[in-house]
């Protein structure tokens, strides 16, 4: 039977009132009163282990002495804030920023992916000499009757306009054909999944049911306009759907499609013989793979097959090799080596953390030799003293870890809001447990080995012989120092190693962010505009309504300048007239460049100078073409491109090129400038139109009212995509922000635990030697003397690990070469500014504990011990 | 008998005292004391502290209880009482206590024989 505890509270007025009791019986006797509560008190006995006793009664020993182990832990982190703080801030930061990124790290790479058989997903596609991915309708037709393959399904995506209650928005519908439902395991949370043979049914994610549909059940069955044509909402799919679908590597700037909705797509059968009015589709393709085939094998199986098929059907798309990877390595392979970079990081930090602590302690434990072992010569025993020492470190371990929770789940927040949508699969980061876990167990481990170990190790020495080196315990406290000197050596070098690395990048990123003179990325607004709906077919239509949103554009107040560009996601086959065409294999990308359709002020507006010939008119001759500096270099070295001919708007026919405008890196800042054509936007097809203003002030600011006023043109077409040029070039290097915001952060702590070490490792020093410091000054040293001596010790240790460290940098930051841009890898500049900071910081560090061994009173010091 | 037994003996002594002077009724702490010593007619010396441990064991074991109350000269007080578990244990226990001390008296007083 249990009983609770009673309030134990009032035995203390209880054993009082007993005690008064006592004292007026005793004066009832006839004691006199101050004799009466001595004898009353003496009676009673000790009151502090009556009152133990009692608490004994209820609480289990145990219990009662780790509440006591814990106060005292408590007592000695607050009794000692410095020492405390340091091995705090290292625990904190080495535990959280490890877990923090380790999470990252799981989230982008490890975790599986959300399929019904993640292991068994490839991804599929064909490419060509010049790497260029893709996959035809054709050869996916001719694929699908591999027999090492369960499912192969092809997807497609489209920003569709939807109208739902007279309510246009934009969605993104993923087209997907056959097998989608079954690889991907979707269960419908209301509704059912359409069959193949649906393509009008629309099934809406959660996020949109939720947010656009208020969560209404009754949305299903509910007819909707998409794109202009009737669809019907057939089913909502559960929050936790989010199949990881890559984008064609020719989308930059997007990497993961990000569905709203998703729909049925019929396929286009392969055709039997290849005509010029054969229509092929592009897609990109998922497959999964038969249980028990390897992936080797059914790429065996399927690279045959498409070779075969290559011989004997032959397309205008030149040769091309079968791609079959497993989808994780297709979804993850850009960023690999930056994580692998940034998981060496985490590493080293967690290392340095370990180093530090340990560090730390050892300083501590040697400092506390004398204390131990008086304690345990007094009879507190070996194991109450290792307990109490355990106590303490745990204390330290606990506090630090929930530190690291902290910091941990608060790096996660900022880098998903940071950089959520630009790395793939990073907006699914959680907090991950089980590396929390096994940073927390080693800095715990690293706490309680560097903290107990030496107690332990006292224990076995004879006691008395501590107590007899009278505090002056030179063999101990030097080998504390060799190891600490050697710890803040290997620090130093790390974090130079941190440093370097983080440098380059900074200094990559911002050489991309500086821009040429005249091109103000930030002062531009675009939105984008597709040509949803029937009444669009014609052309003709299209051309009318450009021209409409350029001049309306031009005329509202506040804007500078206006124009019009097809946005460069099309290619131009560059063949100059009279030249013959190039063999299939030639047909791509060593002849072509990236071609837009413009208005005549697009170059002026963005900053791009006419380097030769002239600019467009807004109403100018037809077929005619400007061309970049690149282009011309590339295609016209030996000939004046101005006036030359070269085939354009279609299979016969031939614009000239009227000027050359300098090169401007406008959509790609992380890649040399590319050969450029442009087209006039008159004379060209529109598929889909992108208008850029130039504003007076904050382009955002404008930007509702505009969106506004040109949308009043045709209320059923929507603008999407509206942002400052800038935000878009940010967006296109946001990976690369990502690393270094990353590896900054990695760099920033490493910083800050090397200072934490270096400075713990001279303060230690200094305490040590506080007495010969005293004689020293005693005897008429100069203080500027002690300082210096003081100050080359810990520097010594510093300048080494700085020459180790730079050593090791100029092999590692070999291997991040491909995260860099425009800069040497070895970049001097970068090298010495790492090394000054480093070694200035760390100067301070040394300084700041001798500055104040130096103007201690010699006496005081001397009465230290 | 061991050392260890004689120490859980004098223990069992002390709550069995106290059970004793609760039988005809509630009493606080230090009228217990005062009762002990005076019954017992000064030869039993308890350190008087030594009775809030077994005060709280005998509570913890369900034969006595504490409730609030007002003592003799006003003043709030813990009283004990016994609860009908604590009288049955108090008349095993005057048993268990009756049988071994007659034991030990019929030891003591008999003349005894050389063991041979």
């Amino acid at each position: 039977m249990i009983r609770r505890a009673p309030d134990l509270d009032d035995l203390d007025r209880e054993i009082r009132d007993h005690i008064d009791e006592e004292t007026q019986d005793n004066i009832a006797r006839g004691m006199s009163e101050q004799d009466a509560r001595a004898a009353a008190i003496r009676k009673f006995g000790n009151v502090t282990r009556v009152k133990e006793d009692v608490r004994g009664v209820w609480v289990p020993q145990w219990l009662e002495q780790l509440r006591q182990d814990a106060r005292d832990a408590a007592r000695y982190v607050r009794r000692n804030p410095g020492f405390s703080f340091a091995i705090l801030i290292t625990l904190t930061l080495g535990i959280g920023l490890t877990t923090a990124i380790y999470s990252v790290v799981n989230a982008v790479l490890i975790r599986p992916l959300r399929y019904e058989h993640p292991d068994r997903m490839v991804w599929l596609a064909t490419v060509d000499r010049n790497n260029h991915e893709m996959m035809s309708s054709i050869d996916f037709g001719n694929w699908q009757s591999s027999a090492s393959v369960a499912h192969m399904i092809a997807y497609d995506y489209v920003d569709s306009t939807v109208v739902a209650g007279g309510e246009a928005s934009r969605l993104r519908i993923v087209q997907a054909s056959d097998g989608f439902w079954e690889v991907t395991g979707a269960k419908p949370l209301l509704g059912t999944l359409p069959a193949a043979t649906n393509p009008e049914v629309i099934v809406l994610t959660h996020r949109v049911f939720r947010e656009q549909f208020n969560g209404d059940a009754k949305v299903i069955g509910r007819a909707v306009m998409v794109d202009g044509r009737q669809a019907t909402i057939g089913a909502v799919l559960p929050d936790d759907f989010e199949p990881q679908l890559v984008t064609q590597q020719w989308r930059p700037g997007l990497d993961r499609v990000d569905a709203a909705a998703y729909r049925m797509m019929a396929l286009t059968p392969p055709p039997k013989v290849f005509t010029p009015q054969t229509q092929v589709r592009l897609y990109q393709a998922i497959g999964e793979i038969k249980p028990g085939i390897t992936i080797e094998q059914a790429r065996a199986e399927i690279e045959a097959n498409h070779a075969r098929e290559q011989r004997e059907h032959p397309t205008p798309f030149g040769s091309t090799a079968a791609v079959v990877v497993p989808l994780r390595d297709r979804i993850v392979g850009p960023s690999r080596r930056a994580l692998a970079v940034l998981l060496s990081a985490a590493i080293i930090v967690l290392l340095m953390t370990c180093a530090n602590v340990a560090n730390l302690l050892l300083s501590r434990s040697a400092q506390r030799r004398k204390e131990i072992a008086l304690r345990m010569s007094i009879g507190s025993g070996p194991l109450r003293v290792m307990r109490q020492l355990l106590a303490e470190s745990l204390a330290y371990a606990v506090l630090g870890g929930v530190g690291g929770v902290v910091l941990a789940s608060w790096l996660i927040s900022i880098v998903v809001g940071l950089m959520g949508a630009a790395v793939p699969r990073l907006g699914e980061t959680t907090l991950d447990l089980r590396v929390m876990a096994v940073a927390i167990v080693l800095s715990i481990g690293t706490a309680l080995l560097f903290g107990v170990g030496p107690a332990l190790a006292l224990a076995f020495t004879r006691v008395q012989e501590v107590l007899k080196e009278g505090g002056r315990s030179v063999s101990a406290s030097r080998r504390v120092l060799l190891t600490g000197r050697a710890m803040i050596g290997l620090q130093v070098a790390l974090t130079v190693v941190l440093l370097t690395g983080a440098g380059l990048m900074a200094k990559s990123v911002w050489r991309m962010t500086s821009y040429p003179a005249g091109f103000a990325p930030g002062q531009i607004l675009t939105m984008r505009m597709d040509f949803r709906g029937p009444q669009y077919r014609d052309q003709r239509a299209r051309h009318d309504l450009a021209a409409a949103l350029l001049a309306r554009a031009k005329a509202l107040p506040g804007v500078r300048s206006a124009a019009l560009t097809s946005g460069g996601d099309s290619t131009t086959l560059i063949l100059k007239e009279g030249d013959p065409m190039p063999p299939p294999p030639e047909l791509r990308a060593i002849r072509e460049a990236p071609s837009s359709s413009i208005s005549a002020d697009f170059g002026r507006l963005l900053g791009m100078s006419i380097v030769s010939g002239r600019w467009f008119e807004e109403i100018d001759t037809p077929n005619q073409v400007l061309i970049n500096e690149s282009l011309a270099r590339r295609d016209f070295s030996d000939v004046d491109p101005i006036g030359a001919r070269i085939r354009a708007f279609g299979p016969d026919s031939y614009g000239t090129i009227i000027g050359v405008v300098s090169d401007l890196k406008y959509t790609e800042i992380d890649a040399d400038a590319k050969p450029e054509v442009f087209f006039h936007h008159a004379d060209t097809f529109l598929f889909g139109i992108t208008v850029i203003v130039q504003v007076d002030g904050d382009p955002m600011v404008a930007a509702p009212s505009i969106r506004k006023a040109l949308s009043a043109l045709d209320p059923t077409q929507t603008f999407y995509e509206v942002k400052t040029m800038e935000e878009s070039l940010l967006q296109s290097i946001a990976p690369r922000r990502f690393n270094l915001l990353l590896l900054g952060t990695f760099a920033l702590v490493a910083l800050v635990l090397a200072v934490v070490g270096v400075y713990g490792l001279v303060a230690y020093a200094v305490a040590e030697r506080t007495q010969e410091i005293g004689i020293r000054l005693a005897l008429g040293a100069e203080r500027a003397r002690v300082v210096r001596m003081i100050v080359a010790q810990g520097m010594l240790s510093v300048v080494t690990g700085v020459i180790a460290g730079l050593a090791a940098a100029i092999a590692a930051t070999r291997l991040i070469a491909s995260l860099l841009y425009g800069i040497d890898p070895h970049d001097a500049a970068t090298f010495a500014i790492a090394t000054v900071l480093l070694s200035v910081i760390a100067f301070v560090a040394c300084a700041a504990p001798a500055m104040r061994a130096a103007f201690v009173d010699p006496v005081i010091a001397l009465r230290a011990e | 008998m061991s050392t260890k037994d004689r120490i859980e003996l004098l223990q069992g002594t002390l709550d069995l005292l106290i059970l004793r002077t609760l039988q005809p009724g509630p009493a606080h702490g230090h009228a217990i004391a005062k009762a002990i010593e005076r019954t017992s007619a000064d030869v039993l010396q308890v350190e008087q502290g030594s009775l809030y441990p077994a005060l709280h064991r005998l509570i913890k074991r369900g034969w006595i209880a504490a409730e609030d109350g007002t003592s003799e000269n006003n003043r709030r007080a813990k009283f004990y009482r016994l609860t009908a578990k604590g009288r049955k244990q108090l008349s095993v226990e005057t048993g268990k206590w009756d049988k071994l001390a007659g034991a030990i008296a019929r030891i003591l007083h008999s003349s005894m024989e050389e063991p041979s």
